[in-house]
């Protein structure tokens, strides 16, 4: 059992905002376009960086946006943003947000536990960024607008799935555990959003006082010390009664191959399943495959293909026929 | 983040209360809420307190301070939660600290510096502690070393 397979993503976010102009929150048109042109200008002086792809929210469906929101490259609130818009780097490792609730936040996300990884790209973009002139101050440094960013603008987080924790109700120790320590439990789309599918994001919470490598040194640690708990329980379920706990598993292998439709909510908790199953060795199916679904069989994802006139019902049918397919 | 009791729902609220002079303070979902209420209603006398996560307003008289930068007045700031623009942080300076340390528990940035600001600042530092040290040097008489140190200073500048 992998460190990777509980550790699904690594994600490193820094809120940046230059100095002359408003924050979004009460921003011009006209400001708004300053910062586009700021940011577009600093990339595009830069080889190895050139935008690879820039989408405008105005330009995109809600379907679309909340697509995007699904697939962790963009928040809500950037969804629900005209003036707002991303830009892809680096082959899509860096998801840039501009006019978001800050100016810019970059943000780099990697698959498995990479949180040095991640920091050094989003430190690339940062360093290049910066001459536009950063709103920063030396004794509280960089000035957001929520001020629960001040200070180095870095949220940090690791994505796991911890189903065995949450079969055995120890989430809630555990999360009580990390909040005494600076660090804070989230539903897998972040700030407000609920956990499900077993998929939790552990980040930090404070920014103010500790230096970036503390940051993520701390939370790599709890991430690992995290992980070693999900692995302890799942062999304690394993111990209590393995062939139950396979005959639970399988069940959803065996409606995930046989059903004819199915709402995201009864999705999340299947695939969970089968990714534990996947992971105690009880079924072959690569990771890859299973995080290619989790993304496809998702509401905006399939109402994208389907089209905006798609009912409910007709979502669920095709996301039942996507996942036939995709274990076929 | 996530409710502290169920870890499923989202936390909203801060519950805190204060069992046997101790503080226990936990963020909790609507529902989790409830029932703990329900479950201390039964129990003995509680100083508990509800408050949303940033409505609480620092123990001081409060001046309603308007930004020159965004115009946004720290009224506004407590009802949304984010500020206009980067002057706020001046504006809202009285305020400032006693909520950052209640959300950080620390006040002075220890991180990245952009390049812009590298220098300026380590200098900026520098020259503050040669003078806070040659303060100390008059404090106890020591004005042989009170001397050396000004000619540091004087000597920092010139270069700078
Ligand atoms: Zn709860
Ligand atoms: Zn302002």
């Amino acid at each position: 059992m992998a460190e990777h397979a509980i550790a699904l993503s690594s994600r490193v976010r820094l809120a940046r905002n230059y100095g002359e102009i408003p924050f979004p929150a009460g921003m011009s048109a006209a400001n708004a376009a300053r910062v586009a042109e700021k940011v577009m200008g600093s990339l595009a002086g830069c080889s190895g960086l050139e935008p690879i792809h820039k989408v405008n929210m105005a330009e995109l469906s809600a379907v679309a946006r909340q697509e995007l929101v699904e697939r962790h490259m963009i928040s809500t609130e950037l969804a629900n943003k005209d003036e707002g818009f991303l830009v892809e780097i680096l082959n899509g490792q860096i998801c840039l947000m501009v006019n978001e609730e800050d100016h810019l936040r970059i943000q780099a996300i990697l698959p498995g536990l990479e949180l040095g990884r991640a920091m050094d790209l989003a430190n690339k973009v940062d360093d290049v960024l910066e001459e536009g002139g950063y709103a920063f101050d030396g004794r509280l440094g960089y000035l957001t607008a929520c001020p629960t960013n001040t200070g180095t603008g870095m949220r940090a987080s690791v994505m796991l799935h911890l189903p065995a924790l949450t079969m055995l109700s120890q989430m809630g120790p555990i999360i009580r555990t990390v909040s005494r320590i600076g660090l804070t439990v989230r539903g897998q789309y972040g700030e407000g959003s609920e956990a499900s599918g077993n998929l939790y994001q552990l980040s930090n919470q404070i920014t103010l006082g500790r230096n970036e490598s503390e940051i993520l040194h701390l939370l790599g640690e709890s991430a690992i010390q995290v992980i070693a708990k999900e692995a302890e329980a799942r062999r304690e379920l394993l111990n209590k009664n393995a062939l139950s706990l396979e005959d639970r598993l399988m069940r959803s292998y065996g409606i995930f191959k046989n059903a004819r439709r199915m709402d995201v909510k009864e999705f999340m908790q299947r695939i969970s399943d089968i990714r534990l199953a996947a992971d105690l060795g009880f079924l072959d199916l690569a990771q890859r495959e299973l995080d290619t679904l989790l993304l496809a069989a998702q509401p905006a994802a399939i109402q994208r293909r389907l089209g905006p006139e798609a009912s409910k019902e007709e979502i669920d049918f095709e996301r039942a026929k996507l996942i036939r397919r995709s274990l076929a | 983040m996530l409710c502290e009791e169920c870890g499923i729902n989202t936390a909203n609220v801060r519950f805190t209360t204060v069992m046997g002079g101790k503080v226990y303070e936990k963020r909790l979902c609507a529902q989790c809420l409830a029932k703990k209420k329900h479950e201390l209603a039964e129990g003995i006398s509680v100083g508990d307190l509800l408050s949303g996560f940033l409505h609480e307003s620092a123990a001081m008289q409060e001046e309603n301070l308007v930004c020159p930068g965004c115009k946004m007045s720290y009224e506004d700031f407590k009802r949304g939660g984010r500020f206009g623009c980067a002057r706020c942080y001046e504006s809202f300076k009285p305020y400032l600290e006693p909520m950052l340390s209640k959300i950080h528990g620390r006040v002075k940035h220890a991180g990245k510096v952009p390049r812009a600001h590298a220098v300026r600042q380590s200098d900026e530092e520098v020259l503050q502690i040669l003078k806070s040290e040659m303060e100390r040097a008059v404090e106890v008489e020591d004005f042989e070393r009170a001397a050396k140190l000004r000619d540091e200073i004087k000597e920092f500048k010139g270069e700078g």
